[in-house]
């Protein structure tokens, strides 16, 4: 083993004679970063953090982002009392106008429907295919002279009232009133609940409020985007309402941009708070000018990750870059221990610093255990940290080992001694540190069984107050049309979606509200379906019938007052062969932007969406055990979160298993006994029962970031856990005590520094693991000694 | 008397008298005859409507449809306030009605005490009424012309054409015809012809101008 750490003497030697390559090689590294660099593309959403791949949850993610609305921007314009319905209509027409290219498409106030006259013949000409069986009964039944007199006379009512002058002709051709069944079918695509169309506008039933639906081509993931179509609605919004009318929007970009904007405003606050605080503890514990070298490692170290990152992932996450903060607290525990340790032996011999290589890296390469474990999962940008992390760490390692030496020779000894005194070797102080970190142990264990993981990522999103207010308002107008299940119907081809779509619709009938569900079924059923209501409807009207129901007319009709061909256009309709509803005619009859929110096509596969609420009940319906007798799949932001929360906690013991297998393979290479392996992970255990035992005990949940966080503080943990067995029981004389301590305080400013950001994921990363890294500093102080000590006493006595 | 039996003898007359219309410069005399005729009327009317504050009048409305053997005959009450206040029910043969205030409309059936507030545009046939009523009320007649094209059909009978001009109202209606009294200060009868023959005549009885109007009429 120690011929490889020799490695580290001849390349000591090597650059001692070469400076010049070594200043070369630096620069070189430096320019090349700058290169990279200069084209960053941040990327601050946080779709990096949700499942991809082929996972149940990738696959409920990419089926979540077709939910109708999910790329809409969606305007809310709320009139003031004084306002009038026809002065909000022209508002709303005015603003539609004024959103145009390039950041909307197509900007809508209401239906575009057709006029009276081709929509109503559409209605009569659509109901042999559209009704069912249950709708011909009611027909059927209607079929006799009392009922036909009563329609009758109920007819000349609305011809002498205003209506009629209007519906004269429809009147004339549908005496039954059929359309009506058809257009009472229209209920079941009314995704807005609270809406109420009037003059050819989407407004409140209190006629309050104005809606406008807006298509958009940019991503809501694309944040430069975003915020460029935020500003400018923003400007137009401004610029375009009148007084008295106050006008909101809601679109996930909105979200993307308050979470980039927020993400960028934490990340000048974490970073200029991380090096200024670090440069200013390097300063107070090395007493000297060339702390500023110390400092330059781990500054530089997270320009090489990001740019490494870059290289590799070609755009960074802004959480990444966060954990950059983060990276700084880690990276500068190598050349601290460097620094200490050849200014505690005042020679700067290659030896030397062949000898101080194997902690200073086996610390280093723990770590990197650590991190590799998030290689495993499912989240990309979970995988990109550990990227980010172990590159980092990597040239921490050879800047502390390779460069740094060069740098800081010849330092003087310390002015004035900051060592911290390890505990007093009296066994009754042991055994109260040991009882007492029991004891701590166990209340973590105890509050920690309590601990909630929330696999819900808006509870981790910047969501700004004006926003959740906006939230509100819509929910309270418009219903909850953003937060709807939805249940996916799939097929080779429109038609097989179709016929799935018919069953599902069956199936939901009775077992939920008709007001709650929104289908295509009852206006676009599959051809199989409309044949066969075809088949029935003309059965009904079968020769016989037509007779006894024209005779009945005309015998009724005359007692009413009527001409005997007054429903003449009605007995034709008769001969007329009926037809099937097709896509095309649904488009002309003012559904097309519906059909494309229901209907998606991907590939080979087509899928016709139903929105359902999103309640625990509807969702059984759809587990495992309903045996569904077709194939249909449950989507559901509550769901979902269910799917991450489980698939979180699973990763989440996975990593602790790993992490844990790992740096115990570590840890017995290094020590080869144990109970130094044992005394190497007491930091760790005692951070990760601080932590869960605290969040447990506050409430504070579990989400996906706090897997880093758990990642991290193993990691940090075991870093000092080395760091203090080996100066405790292996004789490294490395001033350890103080390098342990600055490094531990460094880390918790990186992580601390995380607390001060506004965004929820940023935060609670930092919570936790300034948690963690206050129950494993002090035990690795305090713990580690008192154990060792412990075990020496019970060896002699 | 031979006028009478043979009413195409008039025509004749009258070709006689003013020439055949297709020659040009006939036609521009009539052409400008026509304006004449128009302005002047326009002028009586806008004279009769300055002097207006309230209107009241009874009125029937006779639905002559193909589809029935009768017409469908309705009556009811009629009152106007000067700048935008309307009155308009219905008492046979079913009670309804409304009231117009601005852009606001009460409209009620059966029962006048419980009344819907609407606006105007929500109340196609109310806003139609209004229209009309408003807009000969105060003479507007460039608003009246860029709807219809208006022409002086009897001088002596005080009779009005109005001729849609959008395609959306021409899909209903061929024609209006308004009749007014012999000294043009109110309406006596409109006729809304659609096409295919039916058609529906207000007629206006008992008109009273500026009557003093119960206080609280257009308060329902």
């Amino acid at each position: 083993m120690a011929s490889y750490f020799a490695w580290f003497s001849r390349s000591f030697y090597f650059f001692s004679q070469h400076k010049m390559v070594l200043y070369a090689a630096i620069l070189i590294i430096v320019v090349l970063s700058g290169i990279i660099l200069k084209n960053i593309k941040l990327s601050e959403d946080l779709q990096p953090m949700l499942p991809a791949g082929q996972s149940e949850a990738a696959l409920d993610i990419s089926l979540l982002q077709q939910a109708p609305f999910m790329q809409k921007v969606v305007f809310n314009l709320k009139a003031e009392p004084q306002i009038d319905q026809k002065t909000l209509a022209e508002a709303a027409d005015k603003l539609a106008g004024a959103l145009t290219e390039p950041y909307y498409n197509r900007v809508v106030a209401g239906p575009q429907m057709p006029s009276p006259e081709v929509f109503f013949p559409w209605l009569l000409e659509a109901a042999p295919a559209l009704m069912n069986e249950m709708d011909l009964r009611e027909i059927k039944t209607g079929l006799h002279s009392q009922s036909i007199h009563s329609k009758l006379q109920h007819i000349r009512e609305r011809l002498n009232s205003a209506e009629g002058w209007a519906m004269k002709s429809l009147l004339q051709e549908d005496p039954l009133d059929l359309h009506r069944i058809v257009l009472d079918k229209f209920r079941f695509l009314n995704m807005f609940k609270g809406m109420v169309l009037k003059d050819r506008h989407f407004l409140s039933a209190d006629g309050r409020n104005a809606l406008l639906v807006a298509d958009t081509s940019l991503k809501i993931t694309d944040s430069q985007g975003a915020r460029d179509l935020v500003q400018y609605t923003q400007g137009i919004i401004d610029r375009q309402t009148q007084p008295g009318i106050k006008v909101s929007f809601l679109s996930g970009h909105a979200y993307t941009y308050a979470n980039a904007e927020t993400i960028k405003a934490d990340l000048y606050v974490i970073f200029s708070c991380t090096s200024l605080t670090i440069l200013v503890l390097l300063f107070l514990f090395m007493q000297n000018w060339r702390a500023v070298f110390v400092f330059l490692v781990p500054a530089s170290v997270v320009l090489i990750a990001t740019a490494g990152v870059l290289a590799v992932y070609q755009t960074i996450s802004a959480i990444t870059i966060a954990f950059g903060s983060v990276l700084m607290g880690i990276a500068d525990d190598y050349p601290i221990f460097t620094y200490f340790s050849l200014r505690n032996r005042g020679s700067y011999s290659g030896e030397v610093v062949a000898e101080i290589a194997p902690p200073v890296l086996f610390s280093g390469l723990a770590t990197m255990a650590t991190f590799s474990a998030l290689f495993f999962s499912d989240l990309p940008g979970q995988r990109q940290i550990a990227f980010f992390s172990i590159v980092g760490i990597i040239a921490s390692l050879v800047f502390s080992l390779v460069v740094l030496p060069h740098f800081i020779r010849g330092l003087p000894p310390a002015r004035y001694s900051i060592n911290p005194r390890m505990p007093a070797k009296g066994k009754p102080y042991r055994v109260l540190i040991l009882g007492g970190w029991l004891l701590l142990l166990a209340v973590g264990l105890w509050q920690g069984s309590r601990l909630i993981f929330n696999g819900d990522m808006r509870s981790i999103n910047m969501v700004p107050k004006a926003l959740t207010e906006t939230e509100k308002t819509f929910k309270r107008t418009w219903g909850d049309f953003r937060e709807t299940a939805m249940v996916f119907t799939e097929g080779r081809d429109l038609q097989s979606a179709l016929v799935n779509n018919d069953r599902l619709f069956a199936y939901l009938k009775g077992k939920i509200p008709d007001e709650r569900i929104v289908s295509l079924a009852s206006l676009f059923p599959s051809t199989a379906t409309q044949e066969k209501n075809i088949r029935r409807w003309e059965t009904l009207w079968d020769q016989e019938t037509q007779n006894r129901v024209r005779t009945l007319f005309i015998k009724e009709g005359d007692k009413a007052g009527f001409q005997p061909q007054a429903f003449g256009p009605f007995f034709k309709r008769w001969a007329i062969k009926p037809t099937l509803v097709t896509l095309e005619g649904l488009k002309q009859a003012g559904l097309g932007d519906l059909l494309d929110s229901l209907i998606v096509t991907e590939g080979d596969k087509t899928r016709v969406l139903t929105l359902v609420p999103d309640t625990p009940q509807v969702a059984s319906l759809f587990s495992k055990n309903a045996n569904l007798p077709f194939a249909a799949r449950f989507v559901s932001q509550g769901g979902f979160n269910q799917t991450i929360s489980r698939a979180m906690i699973r990763n989440f013991i996975q990593y602790i298993i790993t992490a844990s297998l790992v740096i115990m393979v570590f840890l017995v290479l290094i020590f080869r006994k144990a109970g130094k392996v044992f005394c190497a992970m007491i930091p760790g255990i005692t951070g990760l029962m601080v932590m869960f035992g605290v969040m447990g005990w506050r409430g504070i949940e579990f989400n996906l970031f706090n897997i880093i966080a758990t990642i991290l503080v193993i990691g940090l943990s075991v870093d000092l856990g080395i760091f203090m067995v080996s100066r405790v029981s292996e004789g490294y004389d490395t001033n350890t005590g103080l390098a342990v301590l600055l490094g531990g305080l460094t880390s918790l400013v990186g992580m601390g520094a995380l607390t001060l950001a506004r965004h929820p994921a940023l935060y609670s990363i930092g919570i936790t693991v300034l948690l963690g890294m206050c129950g494993a500093i002090p035990s690795a102080l305090l713990v580690i000694p008192a154990f060792i000590h412990s075990k020496k006493d019970r060896k002699n006595g | 008397m031979l006028l009478k039996t043979c009413p195409c003898l008039g025509l004749v007359f009258f070709f006689l008298l003013y020439g055949l219309p297709s020659e040009p410069a006939a036609e521009m005399k009539s052409e400008q005859r026509a304006k004449e005729i128009k302005s002047q009327t326009f002028s009586l009317i806008a004279a009769g409507a300055s002097t207006l504050q309230t209107l009241s009048s009874d009125f029937s409305q006779e639905k002559h449809l193909s589809m029935l053997k009768e017409p469908l005959i309705s009556s009811g009450k009629f009152a106007y306030e000067k700048p935008d206040r309307l009155y308009w029910e219905i008492i046979k043969p079913s009670p309804a009605g409304f009231v117009v205030q601005g852009d606001k409309v009460k409209r009620w059936s059966s029962d006048p005490r419980v009344t819907e507030t609407l606006e105007i545009d929500q109340e196609p046939m109310a806003r139609a009424i209004v229209e009309q009523v408003f807009a000969w009320a105060k003479a507007d007649f460039p608003r009246l012309e860029k709807r219809y094209r208006i022409t002086v059909m009897d001088e002596t009978s005080s009779l009005l054409k109005l001729i849609p001009l959008s395609s959306q109202e021409k899909k209903f209606l061929t024609h209006i015809t308004i009749a007014f009294s012999e000294d043009w200060t109110h309406v006596r009868s409109v006729e809304l012809h659609e096409k295919g023959g039916d058609f529906t005549r207000f007629r206006f009885l008992n008109t009273l101008l500026n009557p003093s109007l119960p206080k609280d009429l257009f308060g329902k």
